[in-house]
């Protein structure tokens, strides 16, 4: 081969090697989560559970219902200055129990975990396993300002079982939370398995 | 490509057409062992048959479904069963431990292979099910024989698949306590 093709030849791989490095997918891409799209109503079905967004709702203060049959250690009810965002949801897991305490909710790049507060027994433990659908309530805390801003028009609800999943879909569903309006007091129930499931 | 080009590269040629799948089947033999010893041993138990582990012996003597209702005694939730069994436990006297516990869980199998996994009722009475007045609902080990009730929620239909997995706490073998049929 002549020097001249060789170094031509050289030049070209080195160039191509450089493409393949810079449009190569990061790492995060490469093992992250399978993101499943769904909107309020879609019934999203991943590897290991279903969820479906059935009601969203904002509210200033949550009646979590403890204390109605006599003394509770348990404050009754939770009111926040900022605003609580309560998304009503169903989940069946296919295989195994699936705990759903890693939930999010993502408003302009920032993440809200969800509220431990609920009643038990509460969605993020569901009282079901594989085959038996569960209805239960998340709950998010969030600044008013983000509420009223335009980005509460795109906010995304992640339904995660772990903090980082990797290579696993995840149900991601797109809600539009502006023009919404804050009730003041919203009864939280604890999760319940429907009366029919067929 | 002239002839005595490949005399000049037969030895690199050799290494690379041997190496790489060697590198390939060592990469994947190691996961495959690792995977396979993270496995745990099932041993099958049929329901009647006694097993010995964990220092006891174990018989499913009785096995069978119910109709979950709830507090106004209608059949609730619709869609679903109860199932139950009574495993004897039996403590063998110089191996049985008095400080252990074990899990049972009711499998059936499931997609790509895994098995489906119920927890037990934690409360058999909110489904109106009353427990037998001389078993016990929780598996503790404590040197003395007993029965041991419990009671798993499952979607309707699914009694003829499953099977009740024991495992004494600390080990990593199944036994998998087939219901009566």
């Amino acid at each position: 081969m002549r020097p001249g093709i060789r170094s031509l030849l050289a030049g070209v791989i080195v160039l191509l090697a450089g493409l393949a490095v810079a449009t190569a997918p990061s790492i995060d891409r490469v093992v992250g989560p399978f993101e499943l799209g769904g909107r309020l109503g879609d019934t999203v079905d991943a590897r290991l559970y279903s969820a479906t967004v059935t009601r969203v709702e904002l509210a200033g203060e949550l009646d979590l219902g403890y204390g109605q049959d006599g003394f509770s250690y348990t404050p009754p009810s939770v009111a926040s200055e900022q605003v609580f965002v309560v998304v009503d949801l169903r989940l069946e897991s296919v295989v195994d129990k699936v705990l759903v305490q890693y939930s999010e909710l993502v408003i302009g790049g920032v993440t809200y975990r969800v509220a431990p507060f609920l009643p038990g027994p509460s969605i993020l433990n569901p009282p079901a396993g594989p085959g038996i659908p569960v209805e239960g309530t998340l709950v998010f805390e969030v600044p008013s300002s983000v509420v009223e801003s335009d980005a509460a028009a795109h906010a995304r609800l992640h339904i995660k079982s772990e903090l980082t999943p990797q290579l696993e879909s995840v149900p991601v569903f797109a809600l539009d939370l502006g023009g919404l309006d804050v009730e003041r007091v919203r009864v939280v129930e604890p999760a319940t398995i429907p009366a029919d499931i067929r | 490509m002239t002839r005595s080009w490949w005399r000049r590269s037969a030895v690199a040629l050799l290494v690379i057409v041997v190496s790489i799948p060697s590198l390939a089947w060592l990469l994947g033999g190691i996961i495959l062992t690792q995977r396979l010893g993270n496995e745990p041993g099932v041993i099958p138990v049929a329901a009647g048959e006694t097993a010995q582990f964990g220092g006891y012996r174990w018989t499913l003597t009785a096995s069978d479904t119910f109709e979950p209702r709830d507090s106004e005694g209608e059949s609730r939730p619709l869609g679903t069963e109860l199932v139950a069994a009574i495993i004897s436990v039996e403590p063998i006297p110089g191996d049985a431990d008095d400080d252990a516990s074990c899990d049972a869980v009711l499998t059936a199998p499931g997609p790509e292979r895994v098995r489906r996994t119920w927890q037990r009722v934690g409360s058999p009475g909110d489904y109106l099910y009353r427990m037998a007045d001389d078993t016990r609902g929780y598996c503790v080990l404590d040197g003395t024989a007993y029965e041991y009730e419990t009671v798993f929620l499952v979607p309707e239909g699914s009694y003829g698949e499953s099977a009740i997995d024991v495992t004494v706490t600390g080990s990593r073998t199944i036994h998998r306590f087939q219901l009566e049929q």
